[in-house]
């Protein structure tokens, strides 16, 4: 009797511990778009009156590019205080294809955002950045680097360009997992002697062919730059230095956009003919995921993108003139359909007049 | 076929005892040797300091034994469901305070010692362990696992996928077979006996060594080991043995 209590008790234990393999669970996945301007350029203008030709991509969670032409087309606008678009032309193109390139990256150190999406806090910068490298293909070379309010301003997380990705890993995790976000004198932080930094390294150590240099920028006031600002767009024209950015959609208490900062910004990636991308969904850094899976081919070439072909005219007498040197940054909008309802995806990009 | 080795021991002889044990308490300790560990899904957590960190492994922790008894040495095996917990990072949590991230898994342990009884004669024996634990397999369940569908409420299905994607992570890395090296410290009342046993792995932890990630270093393991013998035990024996003498 008391053994067969013994034996009881032995499949009470075992019951627990059944070895089957856990049920699969599926991962939620919202629906999410990842949009941004890839280039845009004024073909022609008169006096109140521009031909401005804006390339763009729409890229979904599937990657799958099933939108459709007719869609898009229909609720497309470029409308802002200062001007209003009408929509000329508009198809789909492919890039031409450049082949392997490389790709410096800058982090604005205060970019690093985290998201609670799944309850978890983690680094959204870290994932944009590990998914990007990891997608990239194999013959293409990175240069890793983080710019914060130190001296020098600029780290790299590596002595110089590599294809080995897996290499940046870890460094990547050290230094965006080890940033202590400051407080005070955000401003101090110098965004474009950090640029002209990494482009003097671009120059000095990058393969000669399809250069790259791609800011991740937090949109943060950073006064403090003892850099002539043209002088910077001149060197990335003269290396043949593609100059993109990837801007977050702002949501933090002091982030505020500083006209002078994003206006250079802009004209690099417009001069240089590199891609200008706000997140969208700041909380949950989704759409970032989406087009870190799909950048490489974007420095590739061979993409496939719409193109948009806009008549742009003053919205009233306020608007500067369409003389050289005029600048705006405005914003392509786009509708398209986020599980059941319409959403409106706001690209921002500049339109100006060299 | 331990349950046929048991019942001939039996036969054969009262120096062979054998019952249940079971481990109701653990306490482990994991080092890495990277600061980060670097996760499938892009994502990275900063690896703990290492430091021994108590679990409820769970109630499936529990096996049987065989023990060989002499006056002062026992001989000791058998084969136990092990739940195996170590803690290994930490999360924020928009949610929650910040927590320890674990990862589990379960393997069939089958250790070999040698106990060296100090006080021989007295009801309390106490016990001086040493040998080797041998740890086969993994399972990704344990016992907690069946309640975790019942969490599935909120955003607690993608907590949870988070975690067991990472978990699931870590698991992957270990090695399924491994030799641990086994101390331990206890006492032995009649037909009980409660070991504290601390396991250190001998051999290497990872299944596979990443030159670009954090691989495991050392694993410790201290385990609170209660066994229940259910052959006949001492105090059977010896109101046996003087039956017969005084008859």
């Amino acid at each position: 009797m008391k053994n067969a209590i013994y034996y009881i008790l032995i499949l009470i234990f075992w019951s627990g511990g059944s070895c089957t393999p856990l049920e699969e669970e599926t991962q939620w996945i919202s629906q999410s778009f990842s949009c941004g301007v890839l280039s845009s350029e004024v073909t022609g203008y008169i006096n109140e009156e521009i031909t401005l030709k804006v390339r763009f991509f729409i890229l979904d969670k599937e990657e799958s590019d099933q939108l459709t032409k007719r869609s898009i087309e229909n609720s497309l606008i470029i409308q802002s205080l200062d001007v209003i678009g009408s929509l000329l032309d508009f198809r789909e193109v492919t890039t031409p294809y450049s082949g392997n390139y490389s790709c410096g990256v800058l982090i604005d150190e205060i970019f690093n955002l985290y998201s609670y999406d799944t309850g978890e806090k983690f680094s959204i910068t870290d994932v944009f950045l590990r998914k990007y490298l990891k997608n990239a293909g194999a013959d293409n070379s990175f240069l890793i680097s983080g710019f914060k309010k130190n001296t020098p301003p600029v780290s790299f997380i590596s002595t110089g360009y590599t294809t080995k990705v897996q290499e940046l890993d870890l460094p990547i995790a050290e230094i965006l997992n080890n940033v202590i976000r400051p407080t005070q004198r955000l401003d101090s932080i110098p965004l474009l002697e950090s640029i002209d930094i990494l482009l003097e390294k671009i120059k000095q150590s990058a393969p000669p062919e399809n250069k790259n240099l791609l800011i991740l920028y937090s949109g943060n006031k950073y006064y403090h730059n003892n850099i002539v600002k043209d002088s910077i767009i001149s060197k990335a024209l003269r290396e043949g230095t593609r100059v993109s950015t990837i801007m977050n959609a702002g949501g933090d208490y002091y982030v505020n956009y500083d006209l002078n900062n994003e206006d250079i910004i802009y004209k690099l990636a417009i001069e240089t003919g590199g891609l200008i991308y706000k997140s969208s969904d700041y909380l949950g850094g989704k759409d970032l995921y989406i087009l870190a899976s799909r950048l490489g081919n974007i420095f590739e070439g061979n993409f496939r993108c719409f193109e948009s072909t806009w008549k742009i005219v003053p919205y009233d007498k306020s608007t500067d003139p369409f003389i050289p040197g005029f600048f705006l940054k405005t914003e392509l909008q786009v509708e398209l359909q986020t599980g059941y309802d319409n959403n409106t995806f706001s690209l921002p990009f500049g339109i100006y007049i060299r | 076929m331990i349950f046929s080795f048991v019942s001939a021991a039996v036969i054969n002889g009262q120096t062979f005892h054998f019952g249940i044990q079971y481990m109701p308490l653990q306490a482990t300790r994991i080092s890495f040797d990277q600061n980060y560990i670097i996760f499938d899904d892009y994502t990275a957590l900063k690896t703990l300091n290492p430091a021994f960190r108590i679990s409820l492994p769970s109630l499936s922790n529990s096996g049987l034994f065989l023990r060989y008894d002499t006056r002062q040495i026992a001989l000791q095996t058998g084969a136990n469901f092990q739940n195996n917990v170590y803690f290994f990072s930490e999360k924020s949590s928009y949610y929650s305070p910040d927590s320890y991230v674990s990862f589990f898994y379960s393997s069939v342990d089958i250790p070999l010692t040698a106990a060296f009884t100090l006080r021989p004669d007295g009801k309390v024996k106490y016990r001086i362990l040493a040998g080797v634990n041998t740890k086969l397999f993994k399972f990704k369940r344990n016992y907690y696992s069946v309640f975790e569908k019942r969490w599935n409420y909120f955003n607690y299905s993608e907590v949870i996928a988070s975690d067991k994607n990472k978990r699931e992570f870590m698991v992957a890395k270990i090695n399924p077979i491994m030799l641990y090296a086994r101390a331990g410290l206890g006492i032995k009342y009649y037909n009980i006996t409660a070991d504290l046993c601390i396991d250190k792995n001998l051999t290497n932890m990872n299944k596979q060594v990443d030159k670009y990630n954090a691989n495991f270093v050392d694993s410790y393991q201290i385990n609170l080991i209660l066994g229940f013998q259910i052959s006949p035990g001492d105090l059977k024996n010896k109101t046996r043995e003087l039956k017969i003498a005084k008859e």
